[in-house]
């Protein structure tokens, strides 16, 4: 009984859940908080659409991550040659961020 | 609380303009200030292009051999190697504007050039600049700096440097200011305090928006 309410709990829940994608990007060049800041300004404005959210930069190992609706990659390695760096890598993982509320729908 | 209040009294005091990077990423404003007893530079620069900015550049001197007070419209190009743990910038900037040297008005040209490589832990710039008037006395001035960060703070952290510099402007009775400076980053806020050996204050501040 309890293996039916378990998988009748998975069906409910995943269709309630908002699947965004988790970003970490490798940039080159970041040396200093201006360098962060420039980013993370420029991430916020432009994909605002894509409920870009968590932006974070990480100096220690050169990274910048954040949780979004799917972003063109290109699109992405525009952005932070406009910011002045080069991005080096791409790592995107899929992450639920949060669950949504019925109710407020 | 006292040092916070400090610190954005000075912020106040010279929200003017900056200086360190004459170009930054793209549709960026900034205001830079650069200070020394006998000097103030200030700009207001807007980047379209992380490689080009326009702006405006007020340069006001005030020493026994030339009270000067110009203002130049000016455009700078940048371009920057970027590495995993440093990166290393040239600049060029360049403008046409009006000095009023004593009582003279006159046509004047502004040139300037900057190399400088920084990483997390060590930062070296060098840069000279021109100011050539048309009827009256050139200005040569140089700027060269080495310093080393005693901890590395990571992004949303105050970052420190120890910078030892040496300034040169031709035009001064005591041409040469060398001294220490501490520069501190928060954010998109830096702001340079230091001393001439022989106790001259200088100041620089630049915040980015």
């Amino acid at each position: 009984m309890k293996k039916y309410i378990a998988i009748l709990f998975v069906l409910i829940v995943m269709p309630m859940s908002v699947w965004a994608e988790a970003y970490t990007l490798t940039v080159e060049g970041l040396v200093c908080d201006f360098c962060a800041q420039g980013i993370e300004k420029k991430l916020g404005k432009e994909f605002k659409d894509q409920k870009i959210k968590d932006i974070k930069v990480d100096l220690n190992n050169k990274t910048v991550t954040f949780d979004a609706d799917k972003i063109d990659q290109e699109k992405l390695k525009e952005l932070i040659k406009s910011a002045g760096y080069n991005l080096k890598a791409i790592d995107i993982k899929q992450a639920a961020t949060e669950t949504v509320n019925m109710e407020k729908k | 609380m006292i040092s916070r209040i400090a610190f954005w009294m000075l912020w106040l005091v010279w929200i003017g303009s900056s200086y360190a990077h004459p170009v930054a990423y793209a549709g960026s404003v900034m205001f830079e200030s650069y200070n020394t007893p006998d000097m103030s530079e200030n700009n207001v620069i807007y980047s379209p292009r992380p490689w080009l900015s326009v702006g405006v550049q007020n340069f006001h001197f005030d020493g026994a051999l030339l009270d000067e007070n110009a203002l130049y419209p000016r455009v700078a190009f940048l371009k920057r190697w970027n590495r995993m743990d440093w990166q290393t910038n040239l600049y060029a900037w360049g403008g046409v504007g009006w000095a009023r040297l004593g009582s003279n008005d006159d046509l004047s040209f502004l040139g300037g050039a900057q190399l400088d490589s920084e990483s997390r832990r060590w930062y070296f710039a060098t840069q000279l600049v021109t100011l050539q008037h048309q009827s009256l006395k050139d200005v040569w001035m140089s700027r060269s700096g080495v310093g080393v960060a005693p901890y590395l703070a990571n992004s949303g952290e105050l970052q420190g440097f120890l910078i030892v510099q040496a300034f040169y402007n031709s035009i001064d009775n005591e041409p040469w200011i060398i001294g220490p400076m501490i520069r501190m980053f928060y954010k998109s806020i830096f702001l340079e305090v230091g001393s001439g050996y022989k106790g001259q204050l200088l100041l620089n501040f630049m915040a980015s928006f």
